[in-house]
């Protein structure tokens, strides 16, 4: 069971990883692999459901980025990336997540009108990324 | 065989419905204007402010547009100076952490319009 719940996001993302995609958390390092998902996510606003009542109502907001890199252009990084960033909607979305001394709800889908988009960055490679984000519910 | 209708309960519903709907308008319009300086304010406060991005705050401001049956505000950073990276700012980049601040402060709205915009509703009916 995990201790929060990025933590256990992030488990997730990894057990459903391609053998050459990384799961990095909340920072990409300096040099990342070509394909990758970025977990960016906090620990929530916390709130009582009743006036002067225990804070233990948990609303999560987390992003996921999607990033993929090739040689052969952009074009190919675009298909890859929206490939990959849909293995990851598909892993997080409905998935209700584990957490030590937390019930969770399954998480949900953020509407946002976004779709991969080259990196602006000077890099090496063509770059190319897409960002989710999601929503859940946890009470303690 | 012949009917006399009397319709004079039906043509002042009629002019109930029209004057209410005009009412309902006026006052959506408000909560909608409010809605979107709320939205700005939070944004405003919420949006990154470091070095890089001293201005990028101001950039965010509120529009609306109204005709004779909609209203429409729009939020969010112009599209000119540090207003143009409002984007990367909100949702990251592949390398770089996103600094959510506008879709946060318009969830946080969002709730509170629709509340009024039923109040004004119920109102005018």
């Amino acid at each position: 069971m995990a201790a929060t719940v990025a933590d256990a996001i992030v488990a997730r993302l990894q057990s459903v990883a391609p053998a050459d995609v990384q799961v990095y958390d909340n920072e990409v390092p300096e040099k990342p692999a070509a394909r990758y998902w970025v977990l960016y996510c906090g620990l929530g606003i916390w709130s009582a459901s009743t006036y002067g009542g225990e804070h233990s109502d948990n609303s999560v907001t987390f992003q996921l980025t999607t990033v993929a890199s090739d040689q052969q252009g952009q074009m190919v990084a675009a298909q890859m990336c929206r490939w990959l960033e849909a293995k990851g909607v598909a892993a997080l979305l409905g998935w209700k997540p584990t957490v030590i001394d937390l019930t969770c709800s399954t998480i949900g889908q953020v509407q946002l009108d976004n779709w991969p988009a080259r990196d602006e960055s000077v890099l090496a490679v063509p770059t190319v990324y897409a960002v989710d984000r999601f929503t859940l519910r946890a009470y303690s | 065989m012949s009917a006399i209708i009397d319709d004079a309960q039906v043509v002042k519903l009629a002019a109930d419905m029209r004057r209410s709907a005009a009412l309902s308008l006026v006052e959506i319009t408000a909560t909608t204007v409010r809605a979107g300086k709320n939205i700005q304010r939070e944004a405003r406060s919420a949006a990154p402010s470091g070095g890089h991005v001293p201005g990028y705050a101001g950039k965010i401001t509120t529009s609306t547009k109204k005709s004779a049956w909609s209203i429409e505000a729009e939020v969010g950073p112009l599209q000119s100076g540090q207003g143009a990276l409002g984007e990367i700012l909100e949702f990251g980049t592949a390398r770089n952490a996103p600094h959510p601040h506008l879709m946060p402060a318009a969830d946080a709205e969002i709730p509170v319009w629709l509340r009024y915009v039923a109040q004004a509703l119920g109102a005018g009916i």
